[in-house]
């Protein structure tokens, strides 16, 4: 079956030329032997199974991978490999041991998609090990980067290799107790001392796992935690084993539901255990469920019982089912960090409203907001920015949407005004008193089903409005219109005329009801004669205010001037005035309310169209409201009203600033031009060119290399001598035996070094270099210290020259990056992302997304899968980058320039390559334009491909051609780790479905239908509508699956909003906190008490009682070598280099948050406990030092009597001395 | 004589067609629809007519101006 | 009647209430009749080593520049030379050790046959052959080796990092010191006899009474202050709480606040005030003609580095107070009639454990048994326990105590080394959730009798049961 239209595979076609352009190019450059190898070191994938090849291999993997997974599905097929495998089909492996090896991480690449780095770096060791009664088993050795296979892979490893076990004959690993024991240990003191676990099990669940998984579960040394359980036989480390411990309690136990039906579906025997335990587990858990709910039952028996003689409204019953089934959730308040603000308190009315839907650039774990909340938030919100969330997930980062609502806001001079557009925003947010209402927040179905999320009552909006408006039309006038696009233009005429609408702004309702708004007038029309609620813009938040509070405010409005109107016979209110000394109390209602209104003088204003959105639901004041018990506001006013209303707040979301956004080239500590060991003739900054300059020369280990015509031996894979290639020159490091073939000493059976010690002379090796590519000025150019890869390859100094020419800089790797923050776009309009027309047909964008032929800037297009839009920071950045390509072309390899550009839209149409961390398998992406804001737009499918959703990760980009030119295996580091985040293979062509399957949750439909809506109103779960609201699931291994998208909710700008969060631009901490406090003060969703409180707790006193317990436990380390001390030497000085020691951990760490702390238990009402935990906390610093400054002390011992601890001093223990004085 | 009691009957008939509709709709209607529904058997000035009377009589009322209901 | 005005204390009275009791309703008085043969012995205490009467001189700034950190970095350099002089005396006290040579002089010296280097251990190695030390004097630094064949290899387990050892051996052109003896500090094998006391009397040791704490055995702690009044059950405890003229508190004394994290949900008297007032309250109640000393622990309001000088006074004002207590340093040595009681906290055992092989919390002697032989409350520096920034170092055990008290691990446990009495006093906090994860098992309210003129252990007495928090 094809899964590509044409247009699709017009696309990859032209991608691939491309690809194969930058190949062709790349390969001509290194095979010249300037760099450690002559081939590309970037192998092309086209799918996982070519993934998985060059990842792990055996080679001639993937095109059986491709058979298999054909036929039997994806985990079968991992096994299936492994028979494979075992069989001698790939080959003979010299070991069992070998063999199994293979066979784990193969399978393992399999299941991971052949992305994450977790086969090659997440099992260190496979080994077959003895029983103490003599039989063999398999053991797992694990490493920490296992942790990027997700849980599910790692517990899927354990099975595999328990199907290798078998599979090779091997008995069960059988632990003595001891062994048992230490697990049990080692998981809890994990949780403890490093991080806690997602799943912290209990000791029996470890005692059970551990003794029934047939094979060792361990690993290496990841953390410096001794365990008291020591030298257990067979246990090589008494340290924590991270990765192990990730794998038993995160993996297996964790994922033990899941991983049974992997088990059942993947046919392997002896793990019945597991079943037991699980099914003993959720019966446990129903019993629990089933007492709760037989008493449920009985208060739903004593509710139907009462329910005879009271009647309760709809919406009261509506709330308390909410309240019964929903918690509010707390866990995203934990923790605040100073500077980075809460938003709104959990699901507190006034905080981000929920709005159902996903925008051109939300979903996927992305939020969008008004922009206009953003700046209402001081700013700290920018695009990109992510927070910390309450529901559906735990994290998203936010994006702009100009059609959901913005904030409402009372300003200084008592006016509450709505702000909808972000330029009215920027105007009035000075003015501003109180925030009463953020705003909305649009949340994907997607992210509630993702999270299995149980659906909130959905708030009355617009696009529910104008369902309920064709659906009555339809059923009394029988013509089918149809909402969100065009529709016949005689069906509207026919309409208009039965409505009496305007035939063309009824046309234009139908089309874009987000941004098209009936007047008062026809809003209550409509409502009146079509028994619809009326429309949601008109809808004021009356539930917020109780009942006696609306009844309070229908008297106090008696005592108003109204000037009234009519429109078709029927009296509205155009204007009404009203002092406020009549109003009272009210006035806080009318706010509550988010009515618009101004106040000149001592009078209140509400004008039109408010002040009939306010009076006619009170029915002009002309009947009386009367309190009744079990109603809420909305609830009496259907009762009693003609215009019927639906409440537009019942659920709200809480949320706080997480990490700001991001968009920066990444630079490694300190920044490195080249990656070539200067050793510490460099200084500091590890400048080479400063070190050639002074004329020194530095000791350095480096590869060396020799010539495989003329003998010589130097630091180039090409001679200097003749031009011929040279090989490594392996030399042992006991006898001193050199050669080009061997790798193990033949004499001593050691293995030998590539590298060598050598005194090198900067200034001559510069001055060749700069000679080479013609460049005879430079300012600075920054090597390392020393190298940490295997065989200690330097990089050629001219890489370093061109790059510090252009001002880049390389990562470990050899590439150059820019990093951003991933944020999701599936549909963009081209005078957003600066590209003409013209240029964008070229690219294949012929037609916007309603299939209209593309003409102008305007139109809304959809984004092709591996297209990314930039932000305008990394233009800037890759086109120097793009320079030194070129440079390094035309000077070094003697070619062509091939980017030839001067300004960053000379960019677009190249290709780039992205990767995230943890993983190692790059994607193509291609250039087609920037937005100025700081993030990494790109398809959702394109950050899934790379293992990321866009809850505030980041990830980077590179140039094609950087990667192939510059990338090299042997510029990575030795160390665990060291080969995460390399792109070790490049996906050419992105498929859905083999992508992180978290994407396959997005919805993708124009707009939630009314069975939707309703289903909110009663609570379901969101895996009952999966096939009511589209989501690209239903689309997968069709053509569809790349096409068609759609979204609910336009915006006018994918880049509308501050460009960056006002934390990245707050100085010191009292600084932020105090910004921070003050926006808690104005959001009336948020408690500045609690957010005092919370940033002591969270932030502050750990960093303070953090930091003062270091600093006596402290190291120390000399200024010049670095060399760390347990405690300082007692000469004084460094005993290797005699420098001057230093302290790690400086006194002014331990203080710097204590004005902070102070002026917050000073300012805001934060409980005793809290309050004397800084106090002490403060005395604890003091006393500290009394040995050391004993001056000091006394001045700062002298305190003010305006002093918070001084104070609550002299009070308690003035107090104790009165109550004696009673006694 | 006959004339006018054919033309009464017709009222009459036209007068149920209305209710009828109004009844199954069970909420005010549009003249404009009522008149578009009954145009192919009736001209316009005798629906006119049939809703003044059904009005007269207290049969049905009108809750806005040109929506027609029935009244319970 | 009296003025009070009214309104006034309806005020107060809510602001007052509290959610939890600070005892002060609670009141005993000594059992009518009960002899307290105590009361007519002379007391005969001495605080001989006290924290706070030590003089302790910053180094001088050289010059007005001299930054903070140079300051700091000069106080620890310090208080390591001052280990390093305070334990070579120890040492030398050792026939043994003889013929000491400074390690910078070894490499010119060269000299022959076996010589003898006293230092700071710089790091421990464990390697195929032995345990390789790095050891480091005020002269320099050199590796010492000590192979398993030599008969005080099993000793090299007993060094941890920071202590001061003494190393006999030769020393080898490769730079190498190879050791065949190794020396603690450690104590004298006999103890000097002390003249017999006229007439028997008593101390109560105990610590960690965590008060404030929702685990705090708040019942079997009222017991025990009844029981200390003479309401006793038997003839023999009757004997002995007459007896009884000391009541000594190894820190501890109650839960504090912020000692660890989420600690607000599990304190009953979550406030640091009240939980000295509270504790003041029951200690009140100690009859009058015993003499009570109260030293801090990590969880006291106080210095949150050894060695810890006192209790900030204005939030244990209460203590202060109280007319028969004496406020004491953690460390500190009294003297009771002529013995000398080493009494601490007791952090040092928890870097003992972690570093030693088979020590645990459960037998918390063993590892004080290794604190006493490397003579000192807590050697190792950057591990658990955090060390002030003082220019001496005062955690040294200077003279050879007759008793070792230490509380901290929460069991009750003791032992006899070389004539000293060591004990951990155990606690009075039942097991806390924390403690329950972990699996260290407390052994809470169970009170150790010491005889004074022996310094050895009379009974033990168990209030165990009043425990059901
Ligand atoms: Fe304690
Ligand atoms: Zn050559
Ligand atoms: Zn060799
Ligand atoms: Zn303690």
């Amino acid at each position: 079956m094809e899964i590509y239209s044409e247009d699709m595979k017009k696309y990859f076609d032209s991608l691939q030329r491309e690809i194969n352009k930058a190949y062709e190019i790349a390969q001509k450059a290194r095979s010249q032997g300037k760099d450690p190898s002559k081939e590309i070191e970037v192998p092309q994938a086209t799918d996982m199974a070519g993934r998985v090849e060059s990842l792990v291999g055996p080679k001639g993997v993937a095109e059986r991978i491709r058979t298999l997974v054909k036929e039997y599905g994806k985990e079968l097929a991992a096994l299936k490999i492994v028979d494979e495998i075992i069989e001698g089909r790939f080959g003979k492996f010299e070991s069992k041991e070998k063999l199994a090896d293979q066979s784990v991480r193969t399978a393992l690449a399999i299941l991971t998609e052949g992305i994450v780095s977790a086969p090659l770096e997440g099992i260190a060791d496979v080994k077959i090990k003895k029983n103490p009664d003599g039989t063999e088993y398999l053991a797992i050795y694990y490493a920490g980067p296992i942790r990027s296979s997700g849980g599910t892979a790692q517990a899927l490893s354990v099975l595999v290799g328990d199907y290798v076990r078998k599979k090779l004959g091997l008995d069960r690993f059988k632990p003595t107790e001891e062994h048992i024991e230490r697990y049990v240990e080692e998981i809890d003191l994990y949780h403890r001392a490093v991080t806690r676990l997602q799943y912290h099990p209990s000791a029996d669940e470890v005692r059970l796992a551990v003794r029934n998984i047939p094979i060792e579960i361990t690993g290496e040394t990841t953390d410096n935690v001794e365990v008291s359980h020591r030298n257990v036989p067979g246990v090589e480390t008494n340290y924590l084993r991270g990765g192990a411990i990730l794998v038993i309690a995160e993996g297996v136990l964790q994922k033990a539901k899941k991983l049974i039906k992997y088990i059942d579906k993947m046919g392997i025997e002896g793990w019945e255990w597991l079943k037991e335990s699980v099914e003993a587990k959720e019966k446990g858990k129903t019993e629990n469920k089933k007492e709760k709910s037989t008493t449920n039952e009985k208060t739903e028996q004593y509710l139907e019982e009462t329910k005879v003689k009271i009647k309760k409204g709809f919406y009261y019953e509506l709330y308390e089912k909410f309240k019964a089934n929903i918690a509010p959730n707390t866990k995203y308040t934990k923790e605040i960090i100073g500077g980075r603000p809460l938003f709104a308190e959990p699901s507190t009315n006034g905080g981000f409203r929920l709005r159902y839907g996903r925008s051109r650039v939300s979903g996927f774990a992305t939020w969008s907001v008004n922009p206009a909340v953003m700046i209402m938030v001081d700013e700290f919100l920018a695009v990109g920015t992510q927070m910390k969330t309450e529901r559906p997930g735990k994290g998203s980062i936010a994006t702009p949407a100009s059609t959901i609502e913005g904030p409402i806001v009372k300003l200084k001079d008592g006016s509450v005004v709505r702000v909808n557009d972000y330029y009215k925003a920027l105007e009035l947010k000075d003015q501003v008193d109180e925030i009463l209402y953020l705003g909305d927040a649009l949340i994907a179905f997607g992210d509630f089903v993702e999270n299995n999320q149980t659906l909130l009552p959905a708030n009355y909006v617009e696009e529910w409005w104008i369902q309920e408006f064709v659906e009555a039309v339809n059923k009394i006038y029988e013509v089918e219109l149809r909402p969100f696009q065009e529709n016949n233009k005689e069906m509207v005429e026919e309409a208009a005329d039965y409505l009496d609408l305007d035939p063309d702004f009824l046309a234009k309702l139908l089309y874009d009801p987000l941004r098209t708004k009936p007047s008062i007038e026809e809003a209550v029309h409509l409502s009146r004669i079509l028994r619809i609620p009326l429309h949601p813009y008109y809808t004021l938040y009356w539930n917020t205010l109780t009942v006696e509070e609306l009844i309070r405010l229908q008297t106090a409005l008696v005592n108003a001037i109204i000037e009234w109107d009519e429109y078709r016979g029927l009296k509205y209110a155009r204007k009404l005035e009203i002092s406020l000394q009549s109003l009272g109390n009210a006035k806080r209602y009318l706010e509550l309310l988010g009515v618009e209104h101004k106040v000149e003088g001592d009078i209140v204003i509400v004008e039109y169209p408010w002040a009939a959105a306010l009076l006619t639901p009170l029915t002009n004041l002309e009947k009386k409201l009367e309190f009744k018990e079990f109603y809420t506001p909305i609830d009496l006013i259907n009762e009693i009203s003609e215009i019927k209303l639906r409440d537009r707040g019942i659920s709200w979301i809480g949320a706080r600033m997480g990490r700001p956004e991001k968009a920066k080239e990444r630079k490694m500590k300190p920044p490195v031009h080249v990656l070539f060991p200067i050793g510490l003739a460099g200084g500091n900054s590890r400048d080479i060119y400063k070190a050639a300059q002074e004329g020194k020369t530095s000791e350095v280990e480096i590869a060396h290399f020799k010539c495989t015509n003329c003998g010589h031996v130097d630091i180039f894979p090409r001679c200097p001598q003749c031009g011929s290639d040279a090989k490594l020159l392996y030399h042992c490091p006991k006898c001193g035996f050199e050669s080009i073939l061997d790798t193990t000493c033949p004499k001593c059976d050691i293995e030998m070094k590539a590298y060598k010690k050598r005194r090198i002379n900067p200034s001559e090796l510069l001055n060749q270099a700069m000679k080479n590519v013609g460049i005879y000025t430079l300012d600075k150019l920054k090597g390392v210290m020393g190298m940490s890869s295997a065989h200690k390859i330097p990089e050629p100094l001219e890489k370093g020259i061109l790059r510090a020419r252009n001002d880049v800089y390389v990562f470990k790797d050899g590439t150059i990056r820019f990093d951003a923050t991933d944020a999701p776009i599936t549909h963009f309009k081209p005078k957003e992302i600066g590209v003409s027309v013209e240029r964008l047909q070229e690219l294949g964008y012929t037609h916007d997304f309603e299939g209209k032929p593309l003409v102008s800037e305007d139109q809304i297009l959809e984004l092709k899968v591996q297209d990314i839009i930039l932000s305008k920071e990394a233009g800037k950045y890759l086109v120097r980058v793009a320079k030194f390509i070129d440079d390094l072309l035309e000077r070094f390899y003697g070619l062509p320039r091939f980017y030839n550009v001067e300004k960053m839209e000379d960019l677009i149409g190249h290709l780039v390559i992205g990767l995230a961390p943890h993983t190692s398998a790059g994607i193509i992406g291609r250039i087609i334009g920037f937005v100025d804001a700081l993030v990494g737009y790109a398809h959702p499918y394109y950050h899934a491909a790379k293992r990321r959703n866009c809850d505030g990760d980041e990830d980077s980009v590179m140039l094609l051609l950087d990667a192939l030119l510059n990338f090299s295996k042997y510029y990575l580091p030795e160390k665990r780790g060291g080969k995460m985040d390399a792109p070790l293979v490049v996906t050419t062509r992105l498929d859905p479905r083999e992508v992180d399957s978290e994407v396959h949750n997005m919805d993708i439909a124009r707009y939630y239908p009314l069975e939707f809506y309703n289903a909110t109103y009663e609570l379901k779960s969101p895996k009952e509508l999966t096939g009511t609201i589209e989501r690209v699931e239903d689309r997968l291994g069709k053509p569809e699956m790349y096409e068609g998208l759609k979204f609910t909710h336009d915006t006018d700008d994918i880049a509308l909003g501050p460009k960056m969060s006002l934390y990245k631009q707050l100085g010191d901490m009292v600084d932020k906190v105090s910004r921070q406090l003050a926006l808690a003060e104005r959001i009336r969703a948020v408690n500045e008490h609690h957010v005092a409180e919370t940033i002591i707790n969270s932030h502050i006193v750990p960093d303070l009682r953090g930091n003062l317990r270091s600093f006596t436990r402290q190291e120390f380390r000399c200024v010049k070598c670095n060399t760390k001390y347990r405690r300082p030497p007692l000469s004084g000085k460094c005993t290797k280099c005699g420098g001057k020691i230093v302290l790690t951990v400086s006194k002014g760490a331990i203080e710097k948050y204590l004005p902070t702390a102070k002026m917050l238990v000073t300012k805001y009402s934060v409980i005793d406990y809290t309050r004397q935990r800084i106090c002490l906390t403060e005395k604890d610093i003091k006393i500290l030092f009394q040995n050391v400054f004993p001056e000091t002390q006394r001045t700062l011992l002298a305190l003010s009597h305006k002093d918070i601890c001084e104070r609550m001093i002299a009070k308690r223990t003035g107090r104790a001395v009165k109550n004696n004085g009673y006694l | 004589f006959e004339e006018a009691e054919k033309v009464k009957e017709g009222l009459e008939e036209v007068k149920r067609a209305v209710l009828e509709i109004l009844r199954s709709k069970g909420m005010a209607v549009s003249l404009k629809f009522i008149q578009r529904k009954l145009q192919d058997k009736y001209d316009i000035e005798t629906i006119e007519e049939a809703i003044r009377t059904l009005l007269a009589e207290g049969e049905i009322f009108e809750p806005e101006i040109g929506y027609y209901q029935i009244l319970e | 009647e009296y003025g009070v005005p009214i309104v006034a204390e309806e005020e107060e009275i809510p602001e007052e209430k509290k959610a939890y009791s600070v005892y002060d309703d609670f009141k005993v008085s000594p059992k009518e009749g009960f002899e307290f043969l105590a009361k007519s012995i002379k007391s005969e205490f001495n605080i001989k080593f006290d924290v706070r009467k030590v003089k302790i001189t910053p180094p001088k700034a050289k010059s007005g520049t001299t930054k903070e950190g140079e300051i700091i970095v000069k106080v620890y350099e310090n208080y390591f030379k001052s280990r390093l002089k305070k334990m070579r005396k120890i040492l030398r006290e050792n026939p043994e050790v003889s013929g000491v040579i400074d390690i910078g002089k070894l490499s010119y010296i060269n000299p022959e046959g076996d010589i003898t280097i006293i230092g700071l251990i710089n790091s421990k190695r464990e390697t195929r052959n032995g345990y390789m030390f790095e050891v480091e004097d005020n002269t320099g630094i050199i590796k010492v080796f000590i192979g398993r064949d030599k008969e005080d290899y099993a000793k090299a387990f007993e060094i941890v990092p920071d202590s001061v050892i003494a190393f006999k051996g030769r020393y080898s052109n490769r730079g190498i010191f190879f050791a065949d003896r190794i020396y603690l500090p450690d104590v004298p094998l006999y103890k000097k006899e002390k003249p017999p006391l006229e007439e028997k009397v008593y101390a109560v040791l105990i610590s960690d009474i965590h008060v404030g704490s929702n685990k705090f055995c708040e019942k079997a702690f009222m017991k025990f202050i009844e029981w200390l009044n003479g309401h006793v059950n038997s003839k023999a405890e009757e004997e002995i709480v007459s007896r009884i003229k000391y009541l000594i508190i190894a820190g501890d004394v109650v839960d504090g606040i912020g000692i660890y994290p989420g600690q607000y949900n599990e304190l009953n008297i979550p406030d640091i005030f009240d939980q000295y007032e509270a504790l003041a309250n029951l200690l009140s109640n100690v009859p009058e003609h015993i003499t009570m000393f109260i030293g801090p622990g990590n969880h006291d309001a106080a210095r949150t580095a050894l060695p810890q000088p006192e209790f900030y006074k204005e939030y244990a004002k209460p203590l202060y107070e109280l007319k028969n207590a004496i406020i004491i340093s953690n460390p500190a040595v009294i003297d009771l009639h002529g013995r000398e009681f080493l009494i601490v906290h007791g952090r040092g055992i928890e870097d003992i454990v972690s570093y030693i092989p088979n020590m645990s919390h459960h037998h918390p002697v063993k590892p004080m048994l290794e604190l006493l032989k490397l003579r000192h409350v807590a050697p190792t520096f950057g591990a658990k326990v955090p060390i002030a920034p003082d220019s001496e170092d005062l955690l040294v055990i200077e003279s050879v105590p007759d008793l070792v008290q230490m509380g901290h691990v929460h069991v009750l446990d003791y032992q006899i080394y070389r004539g000293v009495f060591l004990i951990n006093s155990g606690t009075w906090q039942a097991q806390t959730e924390f403690q329950k994860m972990v699996n260290i098992v407390p052994t809470p309210a169970k009170v150790p009798i010491i005889d004074v003129e022996t310094a050895r252990l009379r009974m033990i007495v168990d209030f165990t049961k009043w425990c059901d928090v």
